[in-house]
């Protein structure tokens, strides 16, 4: 199936979609024929986003009133929500700090933003997914999901979390025909980066824009594959990347 | 009017052990929610609403007078804009108060202005010869941005014997996608997806259609006469296939739903041929009412509603289902959209 068949016509969702990976996603797939909304918590980024032509919707995932007026907005907008892409992501407080000095504070938005937001807007959308018995759940992960690294803890937690929310939801629900995976999409030169590595260097970094169109090849093909979880070199190994 | 007398339930949590009434052509079983698996055959379809429930309740001003209004959205006037409808006026107050008691609004006329936020307005293009209070309205934000403002600025419907403030996602029911409904449709309100697993398990076959669900009641006595309002049904073509499929081998079709039973209806041929598509059913069934497709009902308990009853009176006689429903009270059934649940045969 080329790539075109397979993003037209559909619908749609990402979350932190205003900037970064999330805005870059968006783009990429609405050039594929989807139909694209987005969400952010700017409203200046959202204006700004809106004004590209996708539909962006200003609310803060981590809000449970605001889940199901995220899904029936897009509901609304797009007709239909076949592809959720969790990529809104709470790094923690910044300069990031030791576990120890981490406030439980911190934690327990890290956990709101990054599990509980992604968990409820999932269900929220599953529904129509599984009427229709054909859907895709993505949850963006990171590298600090599965490794250990000072000072990442409050996130790496939520990044494991949502892992294994993941496995979970595709043990469940694949013979129901949706398909649920977190994969880690690798360093990119984004705002988010740059919070957690003021000093990063950026020659060491992907592009979003690059990353998104591998991506847009990727998603395509995980009906077939086992795997729920995929390393940043395992899914760009299936792209020829 | 809702009896104050029966036990409503107040709470929006699910129970997926509620009670489950089945009326059966021979018998009235007094059962559990996770029996209805055994009550369903391999082959029969069971056809759901797939419709979420929209925040239709927008508190604002009449601009002309500067009055206190809520408007409760009650029929989408135009399928291809959704800015389009036609809703019911109250005047001060909210849901707190019971709706036949509530102020009346300031009477409107066409060309007036209702001001519900800063970004979002709405003029009124036709008052019902009916009633002054039932009035068409469109919405002045761009198409783009009619849904963000609905949700940004809309409350849910709902009702004074519920004990607190409802949120938008107490009122989704398990198979809520498509945002056209304006009241929940509640029947499915305590099923959870482990049930419809196991009634796939079965070989019970699950469709959806959309019915956009309308309001209960007005607590204007013209405006109530006139309910329900004509709701609009789009059924997909793989749901009328599968249904058609299933009477053809004679196997059963039962309704989630009253709104499920008003749409497969409507769109059914003269020889029971159900065809896919989108229309509008005014369609109120009573005991004259021979039903061509649906052959059961998953419902909620709802005994002060007569138009309910009446329905309910295309499935079986009204004494059969008198006699149920005092089973029911005497069990200690729950009533209301978070009530207990029933499945009556025809």
């Amino acid at each position: 199936m080329s790539l075109s068949t397979y993003w037209s016509g559909k619908g749609v969702l990402i979350t932190g979609g205003t900037a970064g990976l999330g805005l870059a996603l968006a783009q990429k797939l609405m050039t594929l024929g989807a139909r694209v909304a987005v969400v952010g918590r700017d409203p200046v980024r959202v204006a700004t986003v809106q004004a590209l032509g996708i539909h962006a919707i200003t609310a803060d995932v981590a809000n449970k009133d605001a889940i199901h007026k995220i899904a029936g907005e897009s509901a609304g907008v797009l007709g239909k929500i076949d592809v959720l892409i969790n990529n809104a992501s709470y790094l923690g407080a910044t300069p990031l700090r030791l576990l120890l000095d981490t406030d439980c504070e911190d934690l327990e938005q890290a956990l709101q933003t990054n599990v509980l937001g992604p968990f409820r807007l999932t269900k929220a959308v599953l529904p129509g997914m599984l009427l229709r018995g054909e859907g895709l759940i993505v949850n963006i992960s990171s590298d600090a999901a599965v490794n250990a690294y000072e000072r990442w803890g409050a996130y790496s937690a939520s990044k494991a979390a949502t892992d294994h929310l993941s496995r979970t939801f595709d043990a469940e629900l694949r013979a129901q025909g949706v398909r649920t995976v977190a994969l880690d999409p690798g360093d990119m030169a984004t705002a988010m980066h740059f919070a957690a590595i003021p000093d990063a260097d950026p020659k060491g970094l992907a592009d979003p824009k690059g990353v998104a169109g591998k991506l847009a090849v990727f998603l395509p093909l995980v009906r077939d594959l086992k795997d729920v979880r995929f390393t940043a070199s395992g899914w760009r190994s299936y792209v020829g990347a | 009017m809702l009896a104050r007398r029966q036990e409503a339930a107040a709470t929006a949590a699910r129970r997926v052990d509620a009670k489950l009434l089945v009326i059966g052509r021979e018998e009235v079983r007094d059962v559990r929610l996770p029996d209805l698996v055994g009550s369903l055959e391999p082959g029969d379809v069971l056809v759901v609403n797939d419709a979420a429930t929209l925040p239709a309740s927008l508190h604002g001003v009449h601009r002309d007078t500067n009055a206190a209004i809520e408007l409760r959205l009650a029929q989408a006037l135009d399928e291809n804009d959704p800015r389009a409808w036609r809703g019911v006026l109250f005047g001060a107050g909210d849901w707190r108060t019971a709706t036949e008691d509530r102020a009346p609004p300031p009477g409107v006329g066409i060309g007036d202005r209702l001001r519900f936020s800063a970004t979002l307005e709405a003029v009124v293009t036709g008052v019902d010869a009916r009633s002054a209070r039932l009035v068409d309205v469109r919405f002045d934000a761009p198409l783009a941005l009619f849904f963000h403002e609905l949700y940004a600025h809309g409350a849910p419907i709902q009702y004074s014997y519920h004990r607190a403030a409802l949120h938008l996602y107490d009122l989704q029911t398990l198979f809520a996608a498509k945002p056209v409904a304006l009241e929940p449709p509640s029947a499915a309100m305590h099923f959870d997806w482990s049930l419809v697993f196991r009634l796939k398990e079965r070989g019970v076959e699950v469709r959806s259609l959309t019915h956009a669900t309308g309001i209960a009641s007005s607590g204007d006595e013209a405006i109530d006469r006139a309910l329900p309002l004509p709701e609009r049904y789009v059924i997909p073509e793989a749901t009328a296939a599968a249904v058609n499929r299933a009477r053809a081998a004679g196997k059963r079709v039962v309704a989630m739903g009253t709104g499920v039973v008003r749409a497969l209806e409507s769109a059914a041929g003269a020889d029971g041929v159900v065809g896919g598509g989108t229309s509008v059913t005014t369609l109120k069934l009573g005991p004259e009412y021979r039903r061509k497709v649906v052959d059961g009902l998953v419902t909620g308990m709802h005994e002060d509603d007569s138009s309910h009853l009446q329905l309910l009176a295309a499935f079986q006689p009204a004494e059969r289902i008198r006699g149920a429903y005092s089973l029911a009270r005497a069990k200690g059934y729950l009533w209301h959209e978070f009530g207990d649940v029933c499945l009556i045969w025809g």
